[in-house]
């Protein structure tokens, strides 16, 4: 199997490398960008993503009291509707002044059969615009109502 | 370097597949055919998803899953043809080549990757003639079936990326209160 699997490799490199940059670009959109950003890390995205229509708020972030919030439904596969699954990523916006860090965050999510779920996450710290990924046990109801508090500091 | 065919045909036929969706779509498709389109939750990249062997996991997707109270189950009978198989180590290994690949070929967070990213630029570029992808889900959550069993709850899947090996479609089900 190992044996196979190295000459694999090897024809899938020698076909990669004989495309050029656009080329492979062009495969790659191919193969569907949406599975590529998309699945994993859209939910919180709110300006520029293909599922704002399901995002019900975005970002109301204040000055005044340091804090954020998202407020969205996850769009996991379908399949996984009914489970609990693990989840995935989120954006916090880029803020005007860049040294300002996430002190903790209050994640929510509602499941509407099961029970309400609130967790804190403390402290953590961020610099902004950037996917992150939630810790490995958190857990979310797909397809439910989530909401992501966080708080800010300089 | 030639082309390796990583995957071969396979001469087998599942005469008992499922695909449970609206019931207008069901007799839409009764009475056109499948269209495979692109659907961004789709886990084994484009194509068309049928239960293997289990019209109550077709059922159970519709009704409970999906929520619908118009529902049509389709049975077909699905020619495996050139598929892989990801019930095997060996097409488990391809699928993670491809990834390995992909990885040292493009800069951005591998974590992005997902299987049907992989599997639909396997099948879009290098391996274009891919006919079925088939996998049985399983889930830690999902557990067993009773305590201490070795039996745990699963879902035999087949993805059909080539409408040309579905035949003898067939309404098995309808619902519509």
């Amino acid at each position: 199997m190992k044996k196979s699997r190295t000459q694999l490799k090897k024809a899938l490199q020698a076909f990669v490398n004989r495309m050029t940059k656009e080329e492979f670009a062009a495969s790659l959109e191919k193969a569907g960008l949406e599975f590529y950003k998309n699945i994993k890390a859209p939910v919180f995205n709110g300006s520029k993503n293909r599922v704002s229509e399901r995002t019900r708020k975005v970002d109301n972030y204040s000055d005044k009291t340091n804090k954020g919030r998202f407020i969205g439904s996850l769009p996991m596969p379908e399949i996984d509707n009914y489970e609990i699954v693990h989840v995935p990523f989120f954006k916090i916006p880029q803020k005007a002044n860049a040294d300002w860090t996430i002190t903790h965050i209050n994640l929510a999510v509602e499941f509407p059969c099961l029970l309400s779920h609130r967790q804190t996450m403390s402290p953590w710290t961020f610099p902004h615009g950037k996917w992150y990924l939630l810790p490995p046990d958190t857990k979310l109801g797909t397809g439910e109502v989530c909401e992501i508090e966080y708080y800010m500091a300089a | 370097m030639a082309k390796l065919e990583a995957v071969t045909h396979i001469n087998k036929e599942v005469p008992d597949a499922y695909h449970g969706t609206k019931l207008m779509d069901a007799r839409k498709i009764r009475a056109e055919g499948f269209e495979v389109g692109r659907k961004r939750d789709s886990y084994l990249g484009d194509g068309i998803y049928f239960y293997e062997g289990s019209i109550e996991l077709a059922r159970y997707h519709v009704a409970n899953r999906r929520g619908l109270k118009r529902y049509g189950i389709l049975q077909a009978t699905v020619k495996l043809g050139k598929c892989l198989d990801l019930n095997t180590p060996e097409h488990r290994e391809i699928l993670k080549t491809v990834r390995e690949v992909l990885i040292e070929n493009t800069v951005e967070d591998p974590d992005d990757l997902t299987d049907a990213f992989i599997i639909n630029w396997y099948a879009c570029n290098y391996d274009t003639e891919l006919d079925t992808i088939r996998w049985t889900l399983f889930k830690q959550s999902w557990g067993q079936i009773y305590p201490r069993s070795r039996v745990r709850h699963s879902e035999p899947m087949i993805c059909v990326r080539n409408i040309g090996n579905i035949s003898h479609v067939q309404i098995v089900e309808e619902k519509s209160i």
